[in-house]
Formats: C-alpha cells, structure tokens, sequence
C-alpha cells in the first residue's frame, strides 16, 4: 500500500528534464527492439508462411485487445468488431488503389497515412455503433452490434460499381479487392500490437482509465459520481474502432487481396473469442489469447493422420482413465484414496516399462532416446519414490512416488519441448509450443507454488503414461471384434479436416479449467509473475 | 440562504403519482432528514434531485439555479453527491480506486494526455490517490486501500460508498437509508461520523433513514413524506409528537 508520503514523493518524478529523457529512451528502444525484429528476426525465419503466421498473430492479438477496450474494460458487449476491421481495411484499400499510382508519397508513408485515414473511417463507425450503447445493454447492445457487423458486411457485397451501388462506390463486390500493393511487413504488425496495448495501458494508469473500469462496474453509480457515462462510453467505442481500423489498413496492405469472407461473424466471434479465452478486461490477457488462439488455429491444420480405430482406442483408454482420476479427487481426503493410487502408481510403473522396451526396440534416434529416458526416470521414480515413501510415512507412502512422478513429468516437457523442436511444422509453432512446455515446467520446478502442487501434476502424468500405454490394448481389443475390424479397418482420420471443431473444443476446455480465461482481471507483469510465484511484491497504488 | 429548494416538486409514473408536490428547502450546513414510510418517495425525491428521474413538473433549486434536465454527472460536477439504498460500489475495483474515480470529477487533463501518458495527466492522478488517500485516512478505511469492494463487510461498504460521494467534494451530501443494515455499535459509529463530517467540514446531509435512533440523534430538521406528499416538517420534537405522523409511520409509542 502506498502512503501518502511516498506518494508526495512520486511527484517529483515528473521533472521536465528526466522525463522526457526517460521517454526518449524508451521509444528509442521500442525503435531498436523493431528494427531488430525486422533487420534480423524475420530474415532469420525459413520461409515466409513463418513470417506470416508471426503477423497473423499479432494483427489479431491487436484486435483483441482493441475489442477489450469495449468489452473488458468499459463493459460494453459488442460482437460485431470485424465490422470496423472491414472498414479500415476496405477504406485504405480503395484510397490506395485510387490514388497511390498518382500520389508522390513512398510506400512505407503512404501505408502510414492510409492507417490513419482507415482508423478515422473505422472511427467514424465506432462512433456510430456507440450511440446505441447509450440506451442499450448487454444482450441487447450485442444485438445491434451484431446487426451492425452483418450491415457493413452486405454493404460491401453490393458495392460493385454498377447497378445498387451508393455513389457508384466500387468495393469489389463479393469477389473482394484485389491487387492492392503490398506494403506491410512484420515490424508494422509488432508495432500495431505495441501501440494498441499502449492506448489500453496507459489508459488504466491514470484516473482515466478508472472512469472507463467505473462505466463496466456500475453505470448509475458512475453517472452518480460524477462520470460522464455517455462521453465514456462512445469514446470507447470510437477509441476501439479506431484500432481496429488501424489494424484493418495493415491487413489489406499485408494480403493484397481482401474479400468480405475475411471479415464475416466468424472473425467477430474469433475476436471476441481471444478476449474471454484471455481473460475480460485483461489487456494481456487478451493479447496472449490472440496470439495463441491464432497459432493453435494454424498449428492445427497440419496434424497427422491417424486410423479410425487407434483414435477411438486413444479415446476410450483416455476417458477411463478420466474417469479413475476424478475418482481420485473425490476421494481424495479420504486414506480411502490408496488403493487408487496404488493402481496409478502400477499404471505408471507399467508404462515406463512398456516405454523403455518400446524405445529400444526402435533403436537409435530422437524418439527412442526420449522413450527409454522418459521411461527409465518414470520407472525410477515410482520405485525409489515408493521406497523412500514407505520409509518416510508407513500411512500414505504413495504420495511420494507421485510427487516423484511429477518432477520427472517436469523433464518429461524438457524433452517434450525438444520433440516438439523437431516436428515437421512452422518454426514459429514449434517455438510457440515448446516455450510454453519449457515455461510450465520451469514454473513447476522453480517455484515454491508450483513445487506444491507437485502431487495432481504426478497424479497427471501418470494419467497420461495410462493412456500410452492402455493405448493399444484397448486397440487390440477393438481390432479383434469382427464389426469394428470389417467396418473400420481401412478408415483413417485427418484431424485437419475437423479442425475448428478441435479448436472448438480445447476452447471449451480451457473455459472449463478456467471459467474467469487465463489471466483473469490480471494483468502480466513481472509483479504478477513474482505473486503467482509466490514471492512478495511491492503493490501497486492504481489498478495496474 | 437555502442550498437546495425543492419547488412544488411532482412526478408521475404512468397513472401513479409518486411525488406530489412535494417542497421543502435544505439551507447549508443542515443535517437534514426525510423520512416516511416505504414507498413513500423518499428515493424518487432523490433521484430527481440528482438527476436520475424529470421531474414531471416543479423546480429543483441547488444554490439559487435549477438543475432540472441536468445529467446526474453534471449535477455531481454542481455539488449534489449521494449514496444508494442498495450498495453500489465498483466492486471488482480496489478500495483506493473508488474514491480515486469520486475524485476523477475535477480532472483537466485531457484524454489524450493520459493515453500519451504526459506529465499533467499523471500528476493529476497523483494528486488524485493523494486525495483519496487522504478520505480513506479520516474515514478509517485506509488498512484496506488494496482490498477488492465486493470483498470488504457490509458496514465498511456503507462507509465506502459514503467516502466516494465526498470525493466528489460535494456541496450537499444526499445518503439514503446510511444505516441499513449496520449492527446496532457500527450505527453509533455512523452517527459519529456524519456528526463530525458536519462539524468538522461543514458538511451539508440530507439523509432517508428508517432508523428514528439515527434520524433522531442527528437530525435537526425533518420532513414526513406519506403517498408522495409532505405531511410534516420541522424540529425532530415536533415530528415525534406530530399524530399525523404518528398514524402514518412512527405508530403508537408501545
């Protein structure tokens, strides 16, 4: 907690010559930190799908976090925010392709004003769409937004220059624009997402942002103490718009080609999808949500094949095991839980067993070496950790061995994230996924919390050796009744193709393990970090 | 002079007439009450003072000028702060950062200003949480500056929300029903508190309370509304003793 006192001090910060010293600096590092992602990161990546999933990710990181400043922050539930990303991109796009030819600007400043003028435009709609707001609220406001989106959308389709069009106005109609120059490249995206959170962040440093958080938590009583909820309000929503047009002239002078495909409910509800996933009202939550729903949609659709009935045998082993543990939660203060455990524990001895077998059955390689590695330190564990449990504590020795099984589980993501290094997919993917292994298990290891929580983690990856290795039984099982055999022996499954339905349902589970999304009303910071690890931190005085 | 002059004061909602005439005038520095029973119109008579409801005919005078068709923002920016019957509190908020947004009213810096995050918006802010600080201090709630709202006892919510409102540096100070709620010892404290908020600040209070120990004990004028119209007026004697009043609300002393 502040005092007053300090607080007096504070002040003092505010020295002319130190703070815009301390201001140069930091943009002249923000200019460094671009230059660097585009002079050496980006001609560093293998090939250009790389490129592109990395700008992907961060145009519609940007555009989460500008639909959070409507909907987290000022509380005001809006679906319909692909309509002003359709219209920053469709404005510059016609300005562009109009008068870009005839203008004596150079690309880069060009693509500068025309984000400008696409945000005025996009602005102009927020503008708009806000007013409603005034005399709307939650479902009901969600309706007109939503309306709003399907507008902006149909108006497009029938703008083709001849016939219905307004104003003779021709956007391409429903076969899109193409050709535009393209203009943007990475550093425009990683610049975008910056100012984007800026705005937010900054925003909510000062008494301003509290007027906006008071307009979400109570409007009367804003109104009531002297917020004017009205100007609070439309302002988000031109402020949100705003970005979102910003972002919407990056994305056409990015693709070259934009259709009004690209900007239907889908996108709205992907959008606002990143700001629940990610936590309402969390500006980073909402940006690491962007950035990982993005990915994860695009890591999906290069997943192997696999046959029919494996599936199902992955499925089955999976669900009965599901089953065992949630056994084991509830029973969990009970000592009644040991026998249960008991047969984890024999699960997991099995499976590093079967696992080290396996792994020299296949010889050499990245694979076997992590089998027989993974397998032996399973098998270690469960044993030295029983032995040293039953020494220790005689009346629940199984905690032990499982706590055991959760450090290896930790070396286990080490190896993972080395696997998963060698997969055949986009750098940018194998990168993303193996920083979060590698970044759960450091968080395991390293820290007093995660230490604690050691036991469900090993109760978790003996669930998960479980299923290895029930894997095939159950699909030996499946193979020898003749009806499954004769029916689905040749069938193989591409989980590609269904792929929204996978992204689908891992959103489901995440909101299941996480009702409140991932950061919650948290914002990630090295405060934040320092607190979910369980090390005191100084607090904050404004909501941070 | 009078702070606040209610003006033949009616308003209706459809066919039913909520307030009716209703007239009276706080003057500055009063502890002013208005009681009656429920559905009487003390809130109505509120949320027209505060802009919340228009009138549907009469006047309200606060220091001379109508606030009729004011919004409530306006109103508050005049000097007419208020509390709720039911608590509302920016729960999900901090302690500190309620009382920050009831200080936010007198801000110059712009918008722009604080997303460029420049000195003047920063500073101000500053001084806000100083301000804050500083109600917290005098209402006792500065142990729980960090506390979320919605996590803090009913009786310091009462206190918080009553903090906010002078935040807002009001003129006039409206609280309606302060002592819901509250245990016989935090009503004390109440007491105790807007005692000294008018003794100390010069506070001007005009407070609806169902509580005749509070309204009694602090109370040096008061108005009876029953079915939307005055009743009585006067000095808290004569109301106790006033057998209009007396059927309508207070009943017999048993």
């Amino acid at each position: 907690m502040a005092s007053v006192g300090e607080l007096v001090n504070v002040t003092r910060r505010y020295a002319p010559v130190r703070f815009w010293l301390v201001r140069l600096a930091s943009v002249a590092t923000l200019a460094l930190f671009l230059y660097f992602l585009q002079a050496v990161l980006v001609p560093a990546l293998p090939t250009p799908y790389d490129a592109r999933l990395i700008s992907l990710a961060l145009l519609f990181a940007s555009l989460a976090v500008s639909l959070n400043l409507i909907n987290g922050i000022t509380g005001q539930f809006s679906i319909g925010h692909a309509a002003f990303f359709l219209i920053g991109a469709y404005g510059s796009a016609r300005l562009t392709l109009s008068y870009f030819e005839t203008q004596p600007l150079v690309p880069g400043i060009w693509l500068f004003v025309v984000a400008i003028l696409g945000g005025l435009m996009a602005a102009v709609a927020g503008f708009i769409v806000g007013l409603p707001s005034l005399r709307l609220r939650g479902d009901y406001l969600a309706i007109v937004t939503l309306g709003f989106g399907e507008i902006a959308r149909i108006f497009v389709i029938n703008q083709t220059g001849r016939g219905s069009s307004v104003a003779g106005l021709d956007l391409g109609g429903s076969f899109g624009l193409p050709d535009i120059p393209l203009m943007t490249d990475v550093w425009h995206f990683a610049l975008l997402l910056i100012f984007t959170v800026l705005v937010s962040r900054n925003m909510l440093q000062t008494s301003h942002g509290l007027a906006f958080l008071s307009v979400r938590e109570d409007e009367l009583a804003a109104e009531a103490t002297g917020v004017n909820t009205t100007k609070t309000k439309v302002t988000a929503f031109v402020l949100g718009a705003a970005l979102a047009g910003i972002a919407g002239a990056f994305f056409a002078h990015f693709e070259g080609f934009i259709t009004p495909q690209h900007f239907d409910m889908n996108a709205s509800f992907i959008i606002l999808t990143m700001v629940v996933v990610g936590g309402t009202g969390s500006i980073t939550g909402a940006a690491l949500a962007g950035i990982a729903l993005k990915l994860l949609e695009e890591a999906l659709r290069k997943l192997p094949e696999i046959s029919a009935i494996d599936l199902i045998a992955y499925l089955v082993a999976a669900a009965g095991l599901l089953l065992l543990m949630t056994a084991l939660r509830r029973n969990r203060p009970a000592r009644r839980s040991t026998p249960w455990l008991v047969l984890l524990c024999a699960v997991a001895l099995a499976a590093g067993v079967g696992a080290v077998v396996k792994g020299l059955s296949l010889g050499g390689g990245v694979v076997g070496a992590f089998m027989i590695t993974s397998g032996g330190l399973a098998v270690a564990s469960v044993l030295g950790g029983l032995a040293f449990g039953f020494a220790k504590s005689p009346d629940d020795p199984f905690r032990v061995p499982l706590k055991a099984l959760g450090y290896t589980g930790c070396i286990g993501m080490l190896f993972a994230a080395y696997l998963v290094w060698n997969v055949e997919a986009s750098v940018v993917i194998r990168a993303g996924i193996g920083l979060i292994l590698v970044g759960a298990a450091a968080s395991l290891l390293g820290y007093p919390a995660g230490r604690a929580s050691m036991i469900p983690f090993g109760m978790l990856v003996a669930g998960f050796l479980g299923v290895v290795i029930l894997q095939p039984v159950v699909g030996a099982v499946l193979h020898s009744i003749p009806f499954v055999e004769s029916n689905l022996k040749e069938t193989m499954y591409s989980p590609s193709n269904l792929r929204m339905a996978v992204f689908a349902v891992s959103l489901v589970i995440v909101m299941l393990v996480r009702p409140q999304g991932l950061m919650g009303h948290h914002e990630f910071s090295w405060s934040f970090l320092g607190k979910s690890m369980g090390m005191k931190t100084k607090e904050t005085a404004i909501h941070s | 002079m009078s702070l606040l002059t209610l003006d033949r004061l009616t308003i209706r909602f459809g066919g039913l007439v909520a307030v009716n005439d209703v007239s009276f005038s706080v003057a500055e520095g009063d502890l002013f009450g208005l009681i009656g029973p429920n559905g009487a119109g003390k809130t109505t008579c509120f949320n027209m003072i505060t802009g919340v409801y228009r009138p549907t005919s009469g006047d309200v005078l606060f220091d001379g000028s109508s606030i009729v068709g004011l919004r409530p923002s306006r109103i508050c920016a005049r000097g007419v702060a208020r509390t709720f019957q039911n608590i509302r509190l920016f729960s999900a908020l901090s302690v500190l950062e309620n009382v920050v947004i009831g200080a936010f009213l007198r801000h110059v810096s712009t918008l722009a200003e604080a997303i460029a995050l420049l000195p003047r918006a920063l500073k101000e802010t500053d001084e806000q949480v100083i301000q804050a600080m500083e109600i917290l201090h005098t209402f006792g709630l500065a142990e729980y500056a960090d506390a979320r709202a919605a996590d803090l006892p009913y009786g310091v919510q009462r206190r918080l929300e009553i903090a906010r409102a002078l935040a807002t540096r009001p003129r006039l100070l409206l609280l309606d029903e302060p002592a819901a709620g509250l245990n016989p010892q935090e009503s004390v404290s109440l007491v105790n508190l807007i005692r000294r908020l008018r003794d100390e600040f010069g506070q001007t209070v005009l407070l609806i309370e169902h509580d005749m120990k509070v309204v009694m004990n602090i109370c040096e004028r008061i108005v009876v509304l029953d079915h939307g119209s005055v009743i009585a007026e006067g000095a808290p004697e004569q109301i106790r003793n006033d057998p209009k009043v007396i059927e309508a609300y207070l009943g017999e002393p048993v």
